[in-house]
C-alpha cells in the first residue's frame, strides 16, 4: 500500500472531512500504520483546526494615520462632539491650540470656551496648563 | 521589454538566478507605489497589499509580451515574498528597536500605521510560517501569497498551479499547523 507515501496535509485534510470520531480514528489507524509520530502530529493538528477559528484570514492592512504631513489638516471642525462639548466656531488660535466656542450639554447646559491641543502638545506639562485655563474659565 | 518582463522569461525558460534578480525589483516598485500613495491618500484610509502588488504588475510587466506564460504566477509570488519582508520589518520596528541596527529601514514608516495587534501578529505568523516551511513548502508559500500578498484562495491557487481543492488543503493543514505552533510558543 502507498498509503504511508502520502503527506501529512493530505492524511490531515482527509481525516478533516470525517465527521465522527470512530472513522478519524479508523482512518488514522489505516492511514498512519506504524508511524505514530505521524499519527500524534496528525491528531494534534486536528485537534488546533476548529479552534484556529479567523486566524490567518485577513491579511494585515496599513493604516494611514495621522501623522506630520497633515498635521496642518486639523482633526475638529465645527459641528462635531467631543465628549459632552459639541464645537460651534473658532474663536482663536494659539501655538498651543485653537479655542472653540462649544455647547457643553452635560452636567449642565452651557456655553463654553473649549481649547483643543495641537497633536504632539499633550504632554503632562502642557496638560497641566491646559487644567489652569480650564480653571479660569469656569471662574470667569 | 521591460527588465522585469525580460526576467520572468528568462525564469520560464528555467533560468535559476533569474528569480533572485526579480525580488529587489518588485520590493523596490512596492515600497515606491506605497510611498505614492501615502503622500496621495487621506488619513484613516486603508492600504492594502493586494492593491499594490496588481499596480506594481501592470507597471512592471508587458502584460502582451508575457501573457504566454505563468509570469503572474512568477511575479505575485516574488511579490508576496517582498510584501513578507516590508510588513515583517515594520512590525519589528514598531514593536520597538531590540535588535540591532543591520537591518534596512522601511521608509514607509512615518505615515504607515498598522493597527498594534497586527504588527505582533505578523511576526508571530512569520515565526510559524518558517515550521510549515520544512513540513509543506507549498503550503507555506500559499500562506505567503494569501497572508502577506492579500491574493484571494483562487488567485492564490492559480499563481501556484493548483486546483482549488489542493488549495483548500493547504490552507487547513496550514492554519492548523501554525496555530497549533503559535499557541504552543505560548502566545
Amino acid at each position: 500500500m502507498a498509503q504511508h507515501l502520502a503527506s501529512i496535509d493530505e492524511v490531515f485534510f482527509e481525516a478533516l472531512q470525517l465527521a465522527s470520531a470512530t472513522d478519524r480514528a479508523a482512518f488514522l489507524v489505516e492511514a498512519c500504520g506504524e508511524n505514530a509520530d505521524l499519527r500524534a502530529r496528525v491528531e494534534q493538528l486536528l485537534h488546533a483546526y476548529p479552534a484556529a477559528g479567523s486566524f490567518l484570514e485577513t491579511p494585515p492592512t496599513a493604516i494611514i494615520r495621522e501623522s506630520s504631513p497633515t498635521i496642518d489638516r486639523p482633526l475638529e471642525r465645527p459641528g462635531m462632539q467631543i465628549g459632552p462639548y459639541k464645537l460651534l466656531q473658532q474663536i482663536g488660535e494659539g501655538g498651543m491650540g485653537v479655542v472653540y466656542m462649544a455647547e457643553q450639554t452635560e452636567p449642565v447646559e452651557r456655553r463654553v470656551a473649549l481649547k483643543i491641543i495641537k497633536p504632539g502638545m499633550d504632554t503632562r506639562q502642557v496638560s497641566a496648563r491646559f487644567d489652569i485655563g480650564r480653571l479660569a474659565l469656569a471662574l470667569m | 521589454m521591460s527588465d522585469v518582463t525580460r526576467i520572468l522569461s528568462q525564469i520560464e525558460s528555467g533560468d535559476p538566478s533569474a528569480a533572485e534578480m526579480l525580488l529587489p525589483l518588485v520590493y523596490d516598485e512596492l515600497r515606491k507605489l506605497a510611498a505614492a500613495r501615502l503622500a496621495r491618500e487621506k488619513p484613516g484610509q486603508t492600504l492594502q497589499a493586494t492593491a499594490l502588488v496588481h499596480d506594481a504588475y501592470i507597471r512592471l510587466v508587458d502584460v502582451e509580451k508575457a501573457q504566454h506564460w505563468n509570469s503572474r504566477g512568477h511575479f505575485f509570488g516574488a511579490a508576496a515574498e517582498a510584501m513578507r519582508r516590508i510588513l515583517v520589518e515594520y512590525a519589528r520596528q514598531k514593536q520597538g528597536p531590540k535588535r540591532g541596527g543591520d537591518r534596512v529601514r522601511v521608509e514607509l514608516d512615518a505615515a504607515w500605521d498598522l493597527v498594534d495587534p497586527k504588527a505582533k501578529e505578523i511576526l508571530a505568523v512569520n515565526e510559524a510560517l518558517a515550521d510549515v516551511e520544512s513540513e509543506a513548502p507549498a503550503a507555506a508559500q500559499l500562506v505567503k501569497l494569501r497572508y502577506f500578498g492579500g491574493m484571494t484562495q483562487q488567485e492564490a491557487a492559480d499563481c501556484l498551479g493548483v486546483s482549488r481543492t489542493t488549495a483548500d488543503r493547504y490552507w487547513a493543514y496550514a492554519k492548523a499547523a501554525m496555530f497549533s505552533a503559535l499557541k504552543d510558543a505560548g502566545r
